[in-house]
């Protein structure tokens, strides 16, 4: 045989190689990364959340667990492969609030608990302190009043937005809708309202090809209060908006936060209305390359 | 002469196929010592010989880990980095070529001079289509690090495991066509 044949067969051997260990190595992240979380829940048995995180699928130490000293009351359920991505693997922890009969938080006297870091385990008995975005936890409510309306339907999409339909059981009044998280992410929430008093005013769509166009109020527009007959209807529609200029880090941010309805009926009796907004992303492997890319560029 | 190319077919065997039960009970070592020794007698008769028994010595020395653990390549679980498995696999791999080669090319030149054109041309063929699947499998296979297609990979591995087996056969033909001159000769 041509010996030029065997040092091209040689040469072509050695590129691949040496380009995919290469561009292997180019790929892999420096740590596990927690994403950028938004959570809001009450410490009330029932409510929980996942706290989503990115690690290399050939890491030699993987999260194993994690704690969150701020919460002795919860349960954890890791899941460590939701999503399975070339070089990495998308898992979960999975946070659950239980019985009241536990230790309890300790909260701030104004405002909810405030939570950044966990404490991460991992298979080789180490730990560390991860930054996971931000969780608030309010207290729970000793008596929750009970709110003079009636969720109907609801619906949510992968294209970052949901609604929820109420049908009003008594004569009542809306306050106002009032989240946490409704400042921090004025440049990429959009919330509306939909009812029979304010049709009036400028509205403004939401469209979700899955579910249709809703259209109402911007909240920020909304003359509050509003009075609500018994039997009235009202629609409450969010959207998630990225802004155009968003890197690919805010695309991995998870979202689990509460949107109130705080009302007041004839009598003077308040109450709150909770309406979920939840979002998770499902990254596609571009994603995950440019997120690596990024956590690589910024350590 | 047909018991040194059986012998090398043997060996062969042992090269092959790995039945692994804690160790190997058919360890690379031993065929590549078979093929030694056939080749260091070989040689003699045909220069081309010798380049493989430098081949098959490098090759049951750096086989002898093997035997305790093995070292292929794996689908699943693709190599992750540039480690001492990792390398001796690489240069098993490297070398196996210049081994088979070696042998292929010898017979070849001993089947012409005996205007065995079927034999040569035989030996010829099974020399490339080995040395394609095997260099097919050897650029695809680290694409198993980025991607997920695998496709590839396991194709050029089945089509070098025949062609190795086909190599066995085509040397052991060579023994029977090749041994009747060489008798009359002496």
């Amino acid at each position: 045989m041509k010996r030029i044949i065997f040092v091209i067969v040689l040469v072509l051997v050695a590129g691949s190689w040496g380009g995919n260990l290469w561009y292997y190595h180019k790929s892999q992240l420096p740590e596990p990364f927690f994403f950028n979380h938004y959570i809001e829940v009450e410490n009330s048995p029932g409510f929980s959340f996942d706290l989503l995180y990115l690690e290399n699928k050939s890491a030699k130490t993987k999260l194993n667990w994690i704690e969150i000293p701020e919460l002795p009351n919860v349960q954890i359920w890791p899941n460590p492969a939701v999503n399975t991505y070339t070089h990495q693997t998308q898992g979960a922890m999975r946070v659950e609030i239980m019985d009241f009969d536990l230790v309890q938080p300790e909260f701030p006297e104004n405002g909810p608990l405030v939570i950044h870091r966990v404490v991460a385990h991992f298979d080789d008995n180490s730990s560390k302190e991860m930054e996971i975005g931000e969780i608030q936890v309010h207290p729970a409510d000793p008596k929750p009043g009970e709110a003079p309306l009636q969720g109907s339907s609801w619906g949510s999409s992968s294209e970052k937005a949901g609604y929820t339909r109420f049908k009003f059981t008594k004569d009542a009044r809306l306050t106002g809708i009032t989240s946490a998280y409704l400042p921090q992410l004025s440049d990429r929430l959009n919330v509306i309202l939909d009812a029979a008093s304010i049709r009036n005013l400028e509205q403004k769509e939401i469209n979700f090809s899955s579910q249709g166009i809703y259209s109402g109020v911007p909240l920020e527009k909304v003359p509050f209060p509003l009075s609500f007959k018994s039997g009235e209807w009202a629609t409450v529609t969010y959207q998630l908006d990225l802004p155009d200029s968003a890197g690919p880090v805010a695309k991995t941010d998870v979202y689990r936060f509460l949107l109130y309805m705080e009302l007041e009926t004839d009598q003077g009796v308040s109450s709150k209305e909770r309406i979920f907004v939840d979002f998770a992303p499902y990254l596609t492997n571009r994603e995950v390359a440019d997120f690596v890319k990024d956590r690589r560029s910024g350590l | 002469m047909k018991t040194l190319f059986y012998r090398i077919g043997y060996g062969m065997v042992f090269v092959i196929f790995n039945i692994r039960v804690v160790v190997d009970l058919l360890p690379n070592v031993i065929g590549y010592l078979m093929i030694l020794s056939a080749l260091s007698e070989l040689r003699k008769k045909e220069h081309s010989f010798t380049l493989g028994m430098w081949a098959s010595l490098a090759l049951s020395v750096i086989s002898i880990p093997s035997f305790f653990q093995a070292h292929e390549l794996h689908l699943n679980q693709p190599v992750l980095s540039l480690n001492f498995l990792l390398v001796l696999n690489l240069a098993e791999t490297l070398l196996q070529w210049v081994l088979i080669y070696s042998i292929c090319d010898g017979s070849f030149k001993l089947a012409s001079i005996r205007g065995k054109g079927d034999l040569a041309s035989s030996i010829r063929f099974r020399w490339r289509f080995y040395f394609g699947c095997s260099a097919l499998y050897m650029i695809a296979y680290p694409f198993v690090l980025n991607t997920q297609e695998v496709a590839v990979v396991l194709f050029s591995s089945v089509a070098t495991f025949i062609a190795m087996f086909m190599i066995m056969l085509v040397i052991r033909r060579a023994g029977r066509e090749l041994s009747v001159p060489f008798e009359r000769s002496v």
